[in-house]
């Protein structure tokens, strides 16, 4: 499975371009980090790419197929999408939430069936959290809700997954669980694209990088060689230093205090 | 319609379920004869089981021509009208709430019963036919809940509380179209057949006046009970459903399509009877959980069971019939506010 994007650009009503010329591609078992500023259009592409939103100009191909010839279930078979933050209003169970996931392998007159049911359970086995499963979706923690979507985009066997800034919101620990919960899905196979505001995340993920910056464009490579101390301090206007961690066996970014 | 749980679904939450719905059908049975028996002439239990029964089976006649005439000519249409009705405007109503995301909606809260009546009206007044009528009616309802809809999209602003407060302009404004309709009507012929037809009763229905409507109550709750899995997805929202592989103008089209239609028929049949469809779906909800698979069947029988204990009520409380809408609105307002209570500390 590869993923392939050509001069994507989107704008809203004849407004400014939000992102431009954007070019990559992600083969299966890369994680691809988004890093960019405040409103500099990471949700918006990774909606585009999504299948949320119609890029206004360019081309999304999944295993060469452009994206606008898919029907969208066949889209949804190829592609999960983990959202920000999602305010449920009513209480579904968690297994009933995950087996959502199987929706387009589900007919329109067709409920989910058993084995349905068991790809749900085992999403949830896969991410340690089996215990949450009769639990009503709207009681659980932020953590949890978030580990209970990726759940889901598991249960729909997709071969990328889009994580939308899957560590805002989240504690300290949560958020170290899931980027190596990410590794993990990317160590599996699954291509991984996500958006975060932590470029230290990039650093522990590695994989490939894109860097939006306030024009739209999009730098893309590898995250060891685009990510410098330059490039960052320039794309924040902050200090920062990226040092290497002993014991960690890791690079760190850390910003100055001042300037 | 049963689930067919691995081990580790809940089974207790399993257990209820079943036993919810099972005892929701036999509530519904006991309703339907009781209210087959109950009325100014009393017919015995047994006797007026056996007089509907004597229809399918040969049963020797045991009862007078007077106690068949008055549970098969004017009990049996109306219990299977009050019954019908209550089955589908809690369906359409769980329907509504699901599609907008939004557990305060009903056929009435949207503006959907006033639009058929003011549709209806304009028939009336044209010398329609009972089918032009019916049509009509159909045509105010979608109106009405595009309407509805559509001004918390132009403001932009998609909460719980927007989308009621248009749903009742939009009703207002329905209901004084419906005023401004009965001032032009000929007070002597067209004005008492409007109003006549809006009040609505289950006590005048026939069984060839049920007839030509059932098709439009019975063929779109197929529909939704067959495609009530996708409004599970639905619920959660817009960019969750598409994002799942849900064609999303077209599933939500088929549904309003679907739970307006019936909510128009239902007042082609009854008139307007409010807070059914918002009182039976939340109950059900709360009893079994939010999955339609589930709650859709539950909420049928509920309403269906709840409707004809109300329609018993309102023929044997007083000496004179008492409208249904009555009864449902003493009964719907307190709900109301309780739901609202609820849904205030859920957010808080």
């Amino acid at each position: 499975m590869i993923l392939e994007v050509e001069n994507l650009a989107y704008r809203y009503h004849n407004g400014p371009a939000i992102f431009q010329d954007i070019n990559f591609r992600l083969e299966q078992g890369e994680i691809l980090s988004i890093l960019g500023t405040n409103g500099a259009g990471k949700s918006t592409l990774l909606n585009c790419l999504g299948n949320l939103y119609t890029p206004c100009t360019g081309e999304i191909r999944l295993d060469g197929t452009s994206m606008r010839r898919l029907p969208l279930t066949q889209v949804s078979r190829l592609v999960g999408y983990v959202p920000q933050i999602h305010y449920p209003v009513y209480a579904y169970s968690v297994r009933n939430f995950v087996v959502m996931g199987r929706t387009p392998y589900i007919g329109a007159f067709s409920r989910p069936k058993k084995e349905d049911y068991e790809k749900a359970d085992q999403a949830l086995e896969k991410l340690h959290i089996s215990h949450l499963a009769e639990k009503a979706y709207t009681e659980i923690s932020g953590g949890e809700r978030q580990q209970v979507t990726i759940a889901r985009a598991l249960a729909q066997e997709p071969k990328v997954i889009l994580l939308d800034e899957p560590t805002a919101h989240l504690d300290y620990g949560n958020q170290i669980r899931t980027v190596r919960l990410i590794r993990e899905l990317a160590d599996e196979g699954y291509g991984v694209i996500m958006t975060t505001h932590n470029p230290d995340h990039v650093l522990m993920l590695g994989g490939k990088v894109g860097v939006l910056d306030r024009e739209g464009r999009m730098e893309f490579g590898d995250a060891g060689v685009i990510l410098t101390e330059e490039k960052l301090s320039r794309l924040y206007q902050v200090r920062l230093r990226l040092v290497q961690v002993e014991g960690l066996d890791r690079e760190a970014c850390v910003a100055s205090m001042s300037g | 319609m049963i689930l067919k749980d691995s081990p580790k679904n809940g089974r207790a939450a399993d257990m209820k379920y079943h036993m919810i719905l099972w005892g929701g059908a036999a509530a519904l049975a006991f309703a339907f004869l009781l209210s087959l028996t109950m009325g100014r002439y009393a017919v015995p239990f047994s006797e007026a089981f056996q007089i509907v029964f004597s229809n399918v089976f040969p049963v020797t006649k045991t009862w007078s021509d007077i106690s068949e005439s008055v549970v098969m000519d004017l009990r049996f249409p109306r219990t299977v009208t009050a019954a019908l009705v209550g089955a589908a405007l809690a369906l359409s109503g769980g329907t509504y709430q699901s599609i907008f995301k939004n557990p305060m909606c009903s056929p009435d809260l949207l503006g959907v019963s006033a639009g058929a009546c003011v549709g209806a009206a304009i028939a009336i007044l044209a010398n329609g036919s009972s089918a032009l009528i019916q049509g009509c009616a159909f045509v105010g309802g979608i109106t009405a809940v595009v309407l509805t809809v559509s001004i918390p999209k132009l403001l932009r602003n998609d909460s719980t509380t927007i989308l009621i407060l248009t749903g009742v302009v939009v009703g207002g404004l329905m209901n004084s179209v419906m005023s401004m309709l009965k001032y032009v009507a000929d007070t002597d012929t067209k004005l008492a057949e409007i109003t006549y037809w809006t009040m609505g009763s289950f006590a005048t229905v026939t069984i060839p006046e049920l007839l030509p409507v059932l098709p439009s109550i019975l063929i779109p709750m197929g529909v939704i009970l067959l495609m009530r899995y996708r409004l599970n997805v639905l619920s959660l929202g817009d960019n969750e459903a598409r994002s799942l592989g849900v064609n999303l103008q077209r599933t939500r089209g088929i549904f309003i399509f679907c739970s307006t239609l019936i909510s128009a028929s239902c007042v082609c049949l009854a008139g307007t009877i409010g807070w059914v469809g918002l009182i039976i779906p939340h109950t059900s909800r709360m009893l079994v959980g939010s999955d339609n698979q589930r709650m859709l069947p539950v909420s049928m029988l509920f309403g269906a069971a709840f409707m004809l204990v109300i329609d018993i009520f309102c023929r044997t409380v007083s000496a004179s019939e008492l409208r249904i809408g009555i009864l449902t609105g003493l009964l719907g307002t307190p709900f109301f506010i309780f739901i609202l209570y609820e849904q205030n500390r859920r957010l808080r």
